[in-house]
Parts: C-alpha cells; sequence; structure tokens
C-alpha cells in the first residue's frame, strides 16, 4: 500500500497500520466505505427533505452561480416548504436527536440512581457525598442527619421530574451567570422541561407547522439549553455522585494498551452504568483465577468513545481509541471482546468480529445488533450481568487466532481534569478557586481559553483536525480544555502531559502550567461533560475581572471533525450559552443563504455567542484567537500591563 | 485496585537547600535573570522524577471526611453557587 494513501486516512501511525492490515484481511471499513460512498451534495447542505410521503423534495442550489429571485421563488417543496423552513427544519432535527441522546442517557443515569437509592441496585453506592450534598443545597432538599439515601432519593426523583416537567424551568439553568439566564428569558428559550422541548421540535418540524425559520431555530436553542443545562447535566452531576468526581488520574492512550497475553475487553459507547461493574467484575480473583485457567496472564480492560472517556476519569482505565479507531481495535485480532452500550456504535462490528475471534456485546435494550451476543444490563443485577460479559470475554480467549497485530503505539495523559478539581489545583482546600485562572488571563500570560471537542469523521483525515487545531492554540497562549473523541486524539498526540506545556505551548501559558503543575490541555471528560465546561466557564465569569456574562470571556469553542447530531446540539448549546462555536469538516444548512446567515451573524446579537464553519484547522484556530483578542479588547485586557514591582518609597507616595 | 502510594517526602527542606552550595549532590540549581540583579542561582524542582502510579494517586476529594468538612467546604470552595460570602462579577464588593 502506498504511504500516501495510508497517510490520508490518518496522521496516527497505529490506525495507518491497522487500516493497512484491515485492507490486507480485505476488511471492509469506514475508511474504505467513505471512499466508495461520496455524501449526497443536496442532503448534506440541508436542501433535501423527507418529512413527508410526498417527497422526498430535493431543491439544490443553483451549480456555480448565483441563485435569481425567480429560481429562489422556485426552490420549494411540494407542499411550499421554502429551502429556509427545509434548512432550519433539518437542523434543528439534529439538535433534537442530539438533546435525546445526551438527556436519555441522563434519564437512564437517574432512574439507576433513584435504585441505588432505595437499595435497589447491589454493587452501586453513592462515591461522592460531598456532591450529593451540593445538590441537596442547590435544590433545597433538607440534609440535618438524613442519611445519604435519603438525600438521594429526593434528588433522583427531581431529576426524573425535570424531563417531563411542562411549565417553569429547568433547575439547573439557576447555575449560569445571572445575565445569561436573563437572556434566555428575553428570547424565550428558557427550557420548560427537557422531553418537551425535544418533542416541540418534532411537532414544529412536522409538515404544515413552523414555516418561519428563525422560529424554528430559537426551538433549536431552547431544546439545545436543555441539552447542555438539562440532559447532559444531570447525566454528569449523577453520575459523579454514584461513581466519584473525577480527579487527576495517569493513563495510557491509543491501541497499543492492548496485550498479547491478557484477556482483552473493550468497552465501548456512552452510558458507565454496567462498564462501572465491568471494571469492578474484571478485577476479581475469580475471574481473574478463571483467565489464568484459559492460559492468560490476566484480564486487560480498555475503552473506546465517551464510556472509555467516563471510565478513564474515575478509574484510570486505559484508552484503545476514538470512534474512528472502533473497527480497526477488532483488526488487530486481540480482542476478545467488545462490550458495547449505546450511541456512536457501528453496525458492523459483528461482520467484522467473524473475521477474527471477538464477541460483540450490545447490553442495551435500546441498541441490539444483528450478530452480535446480547447480554441485557439490569441495575438490579449489575454485578451477575458485568461477570457474564467478562466471562463470554475469558471464553473467547483461547479462540484467538495467530493473525494478531498490536501496535506498539501508546502515549501517557493525565485526565479527571472536572470543574471541582480544576477549582481545587487553582487555589488549595482552604480558598478553591478560579482567581488564578482569572488573573492570568487578565495579566495576558493566558491569552484565552477554548474548548475543542466533539467526534471523528471518516470525511477527515483521522485526528488531524484536532491536533493542529489544539497545537494552534496552546502556541498562542490558550488554554484548551477538552472532552470525547477530541480529548483522546490529543492524548494520543503527547498534549495531555505537563511536558506538553514546555515543548508546545507558548511561553505565557507553559509559565502558568508549570506553576500549577497542570498540561496546556486538559481532558473534562465525555461528551456529556461538556456540561462541565459550561460550570467551568460560570465559575470563571462569577470570580470576576472578566465581564458579567460568558460572552464576556476572552473564550472559544469548536468541533473541527464533527459528524454526529449530538456535536450539532453541543454547538448550539455553547451557542446559546454565549460562546463563538467554530465547527469543520462540514457545514449542513449551506443549502439556505439565509438560515447560515441567521446562525453565523444574527446569532450574536440575541445570544452573543454565534455559529461559524471553517474547514482548515488553522484558520479555525486564527478565528477562535481573533474571536478572544476581540473580546480582550472589549474587557480592556488587550494591552500587557506593565508590572511594576513597588518600594518602601514609592509606597508611601502612593498612600501619602 | 493498585494500593495508595506513600506520600512523598520532599526531597530536600528549603533552608537547608538554601545554605548549600551548588555543588552539593542531589540538589539542583538553575540560573536565571532576576530584574535588577542580574543572573542568579536559585533552588531548581525539588521533587522526585517519576510517574504517579494507582488509581488514588491524584485523589484529594477523600481529605474531606466529615459531612461537616464537606458543607464546610462547599461553602468556601463552591462559594459562588453554595454561600453568600463572596465577591465577584455578580456581587461586588464596589458597586459598578
Ligand atoms: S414536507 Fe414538504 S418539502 Fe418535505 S417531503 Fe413533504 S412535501 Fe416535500
Amino acid at each position: 500500500m502506498a504511504e500516501d494513501e495510508k497517510k490520508n486516512k490518518s496522521i496516527d501511525k497505529a490506525t495507518q497500520e491497522l487500516y493497512e492490515k484491515a485492507c490486507a484481511d480485505e476488511i471492509s471499513t469506514s475508511y474504505s466505505r467513505a471512499d466508495s460512498l461520496k455524501p449526497c451534495p443536496i442532503g448534506s447542505v440541508g436542501s433535501c427533505c423527507k418529512n413527508c410521503g410526498m417527497g422526498p423534495c430535493r431543491i439544490p442550489l443553483p451549480k456555480g452561480k448565483e441563485e435569481t429571485p425567480e429560481e429562489k421563488k422556485k426552490r420549494r417543496g411540494i407542499c411550499g416548504a421554502t429551502a429556509e423552513t427545509i434548512a432550519a427544519r433539518n437542523f434543528i432535527r439534529m439538535i433534537a436527536g442530539g438533546a435525546a441522546a445526551h438527556s436519555d442517557h441522563g434519564r437512564g443515569v437517574a432512574e439507576l440512581f433513584v435504585a441505588v437509592a432505595k437499595g435497589e441496585a447491589p454493587g452501586y453506592k453513592i462515591r461522592d457525598e460531598q456532591k450529593l450534598l451540593a445538590l441537596a443545597l442547590e435544590w433545597g432538599i433538607d440534609i440535618g442527619d438524613r442519611s445519604n439515601e435519603e438525600i438521594a432519593l429526593e434528588i433522583g426523583e427531581m431529576s426524573l421530574a425535570e424531563f417531563g416537567k411542562q411549565e417553569g424551568e429547568i433547575l439547573f439553568a439557576k447555575r449560569a451567570p445571572l445575565k445569561r439566564q436573563e437572556i434566555w428569558r428575553e428570547q424565550g428559550v428558557m427550557p420548560r422541561g427537557i422531553d418537551r422541548e425535544i418533542v416541540e421540535i418534532m411537532h414544529r418540524t412536522h409538515i404544515g407547522v413552523d414555516q418561519e425559520y428563525q422560529n424554528l431555530l430559537t426551538q433549536g436553542v431552547r431544546a439545545s439549553i436543555a441539552d447542555g443545562w438539562g440532559g447532559s447535566m444531570i447525566a454528569t452531576e449523577l453520575q459523579d455522585i454514584l461513581f466519584g468526581t473525577p480527579s487527576p488520574v495517569l493513563s495510557e492512550v491509543n491501541l497499543g494498551i492492548l496485550k498479547e497475553d491478557e484477556v482483552n475487553i473493550i468497552i465501548h459507547g456512552h452510558e458507565p452504568l454496567l462498564s462501572e461493574m465491568i471494571v469492578a467484575a474484571s478485577r476479581d480473583p475469580e475471574m481473574i483465577d478463571l483467565a489464568k485457567s484459559k492460559g492468560a496472564k490476566g484480564i486487560n480492560l480498555g475503552g473506546i468513545c465517551c464510556t472509555a472517556n467516563e471510565i478513564l476519569m474515575r478509574h484510570g482505565v486505559p484508552l484503545a481509541g476514538t470512534f474512528l479507531q472502533q473497527e480497526l481495535a477488532l483488526v488487530t485480532g486481540a480482542v476478545d471482546a467488545m462490550v458495547v452500550d449505546v450511541q456512536c456504535i457501528m453496525e458492523s462490528l459483528p461482520d467484522i468480529a467473524q473475521c477474527y475471534h471477538t464477541q460483540v456485546i450490545t447490553t442495551s435494550p435500546k441498541a441490539k445488533i444483528k450478530g452480535a451476543m446480547h447480554i441485557e444490563f439490569n441495575e438490579h443485577d449489575a454485578v451477575n450481568g458485568a461477570k457474564a460479559v467478562v466471562k463470554a470475554a475469558i471464553e473467547a480467549f483461547p479462540n484467538r487466532g495467530k493473525n494478531v497485530r498490536i501496535p506498539q503505539d501508546t502515549h501517557n495523559l493525565i485526565a479527571g481534569f472536572s470543574h471541582e478539581t480544576i477549582n481545587y489545583l487553582l487555589g488549595g482546600l482552604f480558598r478553591a478557586s478560579y482567581r488564578p485562572l482569572n488573573e492570568n488571563i487578565i495579566n495576558g500570560r493566558i491569552r484565552g481559553v477554548a474548548g475543542v471537542v466533539g467526534c471523528n469523521n471518516a470525511r477527515w483525515e483521522h485526528n488531524q483536525a484536532h491536533i493542529a487545531m489544539v497545537k494552534e492554540l496552546i502556541k498562542n497562549d490558550v488554554l484548551v480544555i477538552q472532552t470525547g473523541c477530541s480529548a483522546m486524539a490529543s492524548a494520543m498526540a503527547g498534549l495531555m502531559v505537563p511536558e506538553a506545556a514546555s515543548k508546545y505551548a507558548g511561553k505565557g501559558l507553559a509559565e502558568v502550567c508549570e506553576t500549577v503543575g497542570i498540561p496546556p490541555v486538559l481532558h473534562m471528560g465525555s461528551c456529556v461533560d461538556n456540561s462541565r465546561i459550561l460550570i467551568a466557564a460560570t465559575a470563571m465569569v462569577k470570580d470576576g475581572g472578566l465581564g458579567d456574562d460568558i460572552s464576556d470571556l476572552p473564550a472559544a469553542g469548536a468541533a473541527p471533525e464533527w459528524m454526529s447530531e449530538k456535536a450539532i446540539s453541543i454547538g448550539q448549546y455553547f451557542v446559546a450559552s454565549g460562546v463563538y462555536t467554530v465547527f469543520g469538516v462540514t457545514w449542513p444548512t449551506q443549502g439556505s443563504k439565509e438560515v447560515t446567515e441567521y446562525l453565523f451573524k444574527d446569532m450574536e446579537e440575541k445570544y452573543g455567542g454565534m455559529w461559524d464553519f471553517e474547514p482548515d484547522p488553522i484558520q479555525a484556530a486564527h478565528k477562535m484567537i481573533a474571536h478572544i483578542d476581540e473580546k480582550r479588547k472589549a474587557l480592556g485586557i488587550d494591552k500587557a500591563r506593565e508590572r511594576v514591582l513597588y518600594d518602601m518609597e514609592m509606597r508611601r507616595e502612593l498612600e501619602g | 485496585m493498585a494500593k495508595k502510594a506513600a506520600p512523598k517526602k520532599p526531597a530536600t527542606q528549603k533552608k537547608t537547600a538554601m545554605a548549600k552550595s551548588a555543588t552539593e549532590p542531589g540538589i539542583k540549581y538553575v540560573k536565571k535573570d532576576a530584574p535588577g540583579r542580574g543572573e542568579v542561582e536559585i533552588l531548581a524542582e525539588t521533587y522526585d522524577n517519576g510517574l504517579p502510579s494507582g488509581e488514588d494517586a491524584g485523589r484529594w476529594r477523600q481529605k474531606l471526611e466529615s459531612r461537616e468538612d464537606k458543607l464546610k467546604y462547599l461553602q468556601n470552595g463552591e462559594r459562588y453557587w453554595y454561600s453568600d460570602d463572596w465577591f465577584g462579577s455578580e456581587k461586588r464588593k464596589t458597586p459598578a
């Protein structure tokens, strides 16, 4: 295989090596399918509607020339829907999909939480009493001498009620800066309940309902806030209480974490409910003895996608890879079982597994795949469910063939930067605070903060955009915070260790990182943990000196290799929270100039944040930096302050 | 689960180190420019090289044991949400 062909697929050596093996083994992967299946040019820009049985209606922009007013008038679906309505409907249906995914995850956690509180979920317990108390204080729940379980029951029931609430405001919206809450009320986008806003999108986008693109997009904003400040935040907060709030943890990343002489189990998906138990089961002496009886030296766990990030953040379980490496993990021939829950799981996995010996195991009643073994997760018997999964992997181990290739590449990373931990690291136990961060932004050592998040996309060279963007940002003294596959990409490039500061960061950022002892790129968790970024941004605002609202902060967001509907929902709630957010690869409303203009410009007037699209990651980073500089200017902190050391004489003069 | 690592002793006490010369084995010094004083020799890092190991290595929340301690920490460390005792953008010391 030509070197260029491999390199076009990924910047990562392990991925290149396994892509080559996949081709040699004649395995169809997302890489090869992306080569043979081109994206539909009409659908990809939002100009195809299939919301009723008269369509699909495809209404493309004229090729290579400006559209005339006459042409524009004719560009309608059979029902009369304009290109604007169709693009806006498609866009907010993506938000609905993404918000539903995150929020249903949150609901699942809340249900488990209630079961734990009632003592009906053996094996689980409340691990972080402090966070439990925090939520009780926040929601006005009596603490007194009540047991953790009594408090938890009330919190769990209130969390569950957030999904079906019909009126009022979602509870976590109160965490946002006061000014932000006012903006949401003024713009009519304060969510009432999580499910309600998602359902309303599906209603409004049905044929013949909402046919004003601005009004459609406003509902998209409302549902996205219900995701970020609702469903996702519930998932993060309750998981922290149940499984522990992340603290710094050292681990490793990339497919080289697989072990030739151990039973390799890959945990893949997004919900950590069962995987928490699999971690425990894999350390159970009975399971380890069973593995040894089959000739293995032990049991090795690794993760893919956000389930991986969840168990990395709390247990240091190594990351095997990102979304685009899931098929390649099987191609190593060394994975004995791949256990999946929900979201971003490729249907091709069982087919690939057949060519090796891997047992693909689905565990959620919501996500079955033909050809996979199904061991259903049941919170009332999770310990035995987890053991059954581990046993299936052990049973598969002796069937491992000779066609095994484990790439050598691994990198160390430090993860576990929850909001609570950042606050503690910056200020210490006695006066935890974001003050040092704000001060270093004000004095210019740190230019600003950027959240770089999101997926991989088979239409883009794997990890290239993430790494190019993140390196450019830190080189320019922008502190980067990350979640999801984007965080894994940076870890694979060695950017998530403290040493990366002196190697890649600008002088000011490197100085701060060295002083605090943190990497210049912080791993904040999974994609529901983007809610942690919202809280960190709010803490920066509340601490003072950087304006009154998230939109005043010298900050920006990006998803340079996005692909999922969840990414669109995340991007929209960042914009709705006041953040300039730039996406790469492709933009799904290009079929309507008005809709695109509204998202890229008009939203800034309403929400202080807006969307942008820039596929070149370096250009995108420069746009983010330009935005950060604009915000610095508005705050009056754009000029480096002369640091004057006062001697006694000068002090006396000052006092006089 | 890996055992919690024993707390590391600082490589040296600052006071002692300052009294020792740059040639003292085991103690590192670096030269830096000091404003108005030219190049000066200062004590370099005092940590031991190595990688922290074990799941518990970075854990800090366990330092707070009792419910009172935890509540106190929330009212102090997370004061923006759980206490009135703070000043910042939404509660200015000197009203704008
Ligand atoms: S809803 Fe309108 S635009 Fe969409 S498929 Fe039906 S007729 Fe066509």
